[in-house]
């Protein structure tokens, strides 16, 4: 947004900077802009079969944030700075299960799972902190309950749900490594599918909450495996 | 002045309560005057089977339509498990090793840590479940759970190796002992909790009563809901040798929400609650928390495949990781994969599946085959 208000309130010329990141910050609300005009001025009727499946392969961002994520912190107060960004990137892939009950409104069972991995580094600049590396392997298996409104090619939705999620989690500087999952697991979910035939966009976005208490220290600090979501696919119908 | 401040943690909170309720709001609107079939015949109704919680209440899954009023059905289960865990196995670098040479001399205390949990247990559990249903009023069911045990070496160990070999997850462990030999030895802080190696046959369980209330059928939007209350009575308080291995003496008692949502041909349950049980000693969790999801996918009326995972936490209690690895390999939640066929005639009912502990955890069952039959009057 910063880069955005900067590209276009600037009197002066352009810095090449930002002249370089304007397309790329405008190109999501373009896109949304013109998938939503699209949907809108579709015939009334959805292109979506009564019954229809669809297989999704999504690629998102995940903040990590949300549920007193509290392992950052405490890292960072032992172990210096944290030196990459808090989000994850991650790879999904999701299968819907979707009914239209009404002309206007749909239902769908989504099923979906996805993952990631990041190490992360703490480091103290003025070397009083001794630095150390986290890694993080997440995996997860979820499932959502979905309400559709049918507006022509456009299928905008909420969702609430469940599921599993696992980690694999390990720490450098006093070696040790674990498996675990958390104990409780909900997420919630809005978004839209933009159908094209039998191919489709998925644009979604919610939180996904899953705290697991690491026991591999003593003051059990919490991580977040989850946090705010957004994720874009390219589905397919049948 | 509000009463309570909005700040950015609570932001995420505050949306899914609005997204919950625009949801809910959506689905009531259709939900007044649709209801199509969103129970299905239900998931696999397959209990826990991990042996040191036999002798408690566990969750079973259940469909959440209830009888019509009047209707009785009986069925009847059986389950056959087969459960390897060795926390001092070699590929665990435990401290003290159990191998087969060990389990030949016999196991005592000094085989295990001395403090913590510790167990070796390798055995098979045949259980014998019948279970009575009865429609009292048009939404309201009651039920009863009787069952017996028995507990011995079984036969499932090198088909299990095997199948495991040929798909490349063999657990050299199992390998390391010696087959179809029943032991079962379960301790904390160097003090055994279980110790035996004598098989035993037909114990039963303590009887289960159980209530189960269909709040409301659905519709197009809303998904079929349930409550169900389950109560453990035991036989005896005290039930000696060798049938405390199937009865803990005490009173259980659990709560559960059995959801249920049709989506064309497909089904999704979502089932989950609580299991309160009555522990002596502290010596396990006296709360598990239970959770299914399921697909059912429906061939015609009368027959449905089923998927469905079900996860539960730990009976036994967390303990610090860094002091006992093997505590932390035990306390971890279990998730089991459930796959099987449902067959449900005008009267009679068939069931068959098997269970897999996918996440290889120290606190589950390895599988379990199962059939059940069923009659309705």
């Amino acid at each position: 947004m910063d880069l955005v208000n900067r590209a276009h309130t600037s009197s002066g010329p352009r810095t090449p900077a930002a002249r370089r990141a304007w397309p790329r910050a405008a190109a999501l609300p373009a896109a949304l802009a013109l998938l939503l005009a699209a949907g809108l001025l579709a015939p009334p009727r959805a292109q979506a079969t009564t019954t229809s499946y669809f297989v999704t392969l999504k690629s998102g961002v995940m903040t990590g944030e949300g549920s007193g994520d509290t392992l950052f912190r405490v890292k960072q107060a032992e172990n210096g700075t944290l030196r990459e960004s808090r989000e994850v990137s991650t790879q999904g892939l999701e299968l819907d299960f979707y009914t239209a009950s009404t002309d206007l409104f749909g239902m769908g069972l989504a099923l979906e799972t996805h993952q990631y991995a990041k190490s992360f580094t703490f480091s103290d600049a003025a070397g009083a902190l001794p630095g150390d590396r986290v890694n993080i392997e997440g995996r997860t298996l979820l499932y959502t309950l979905r309400a559709y409104l049918r507006l022509g090619l456009l299928l905008p939705f909420v969702g609430l749900g469940s599921g599993n999620y696992y980690v694999k989690y390990a720490e450098s500087l006093n070696p040790v490594s674990f498996i675990d999952s958390a104990p409780q697991v909900w997420t919630t979910r809005y978004g839209f599918r933009m159908l094209f035939g039998r191919f489709g966009l998925l644009a979604e976005q919610g939180q996904i909450m899953a705290p697991l208490a690491v026991r591999s220290r003593a003051d059990r600090p919490t991580l977040e495996l989850g946090g705010r979501y957004t994720a874009f696919g390219l589905s397919y119908s049948f | 002045m509000l009463p309570f401040q909005i700040g950015p943690r609570a932001l995420p909170r505050c949306r899914a309560i609005v997204l919950a309720a625009l949801w809910l709001a959506l689905a009531a609107g259709r939900a007044l005057w649709a209801a199509p079939d969103n129970g299905g015949l239900g998931p696999l109704s397959l209990r826990n089977q991990f042996p040191p919680s036999l002798g408690y209440l566990n969750f079973t899954p259940e469909a959440p339509r209830t009888l019509p009023a009047g209707d009785l059905r009986l069925t009847y289960q059986l389950a056959v498990a087969n459960t390897f865990i060795n926390t001092q196995a070699p590929s665990k670098n435990s401290t003290t090793v159990i191998d087969k040479a060990a389990v030949l001399a016999g196991l005592d205390e000094s085989d295990f840590p001395a403090m913590g949990y510790g167990a070796y247990i390798d055995l098979e559990t045949t259980r014998h479940a019948f279970a009575l249903r009865y429609g009292l009023f048009e939404q309201l069911e009651l039920g009863l759970d009787m069952a017996w045990i028995s507990l011995g070496g079984g036969g499932l160990d090198a088909g299990i190796e095997s199948f495991e070999s040929s798909i490349g997850a063999l657990n050299k462990d199992r390998t390391r002992v010696p087959r179809n030999r029943f032991d079962f030895y379960l301790i904390r802080d160097g003090k055994f909790l279980v110790h035996t190696s004598r098989a035993a046959d037909l114990l039963p369980q303590d009887p289960v009563l159980q209530v189960k209330w269909n709040w409301g059928d659905g519709g197009d939007l809303l998904p079929m809901v349930t409550l169900k209350g389950t109560y453990k009575a035991p036989l005896l308080s005290d039930p000696g040798s060798p049938r405390n291995l199937v009865s803990s003496g005490g009173i259980d008692y659990g709560y559960y929400l059995l959801l249920a949502k049709r989506i064309g041909s497909v089904i999704g349950h979502l089932q989950f609650g609580a299991t309160q049980l009555q522990i002596d000693g502290g010596s396990f969790n006296a709360v598990l928390e239970h959770k299914l999801f399921g697909l059912e996918f429906r061939s015609d009326d009368s027959n449905s495949w089923v998927f469905q995972v079900v996860t539960q936490s730990s009976l036994f209690e967390a303990a610090d990781f860094v002091s006992n690895q093997g505590d932390f390999l035990l306390s971890r939640p279990t998730d089991v994969l459930v796959l099987g066929h449902k067959y449900q005639g005008r009267h009679g009912s068939f069931d068959v599946g098997f269970a897999e502990d996918f996440n290889q955890n120290q606190n589950e069952t390895d599988i379990i085959l199962f059939v059940e039959l069923g009659w309705t009057w």
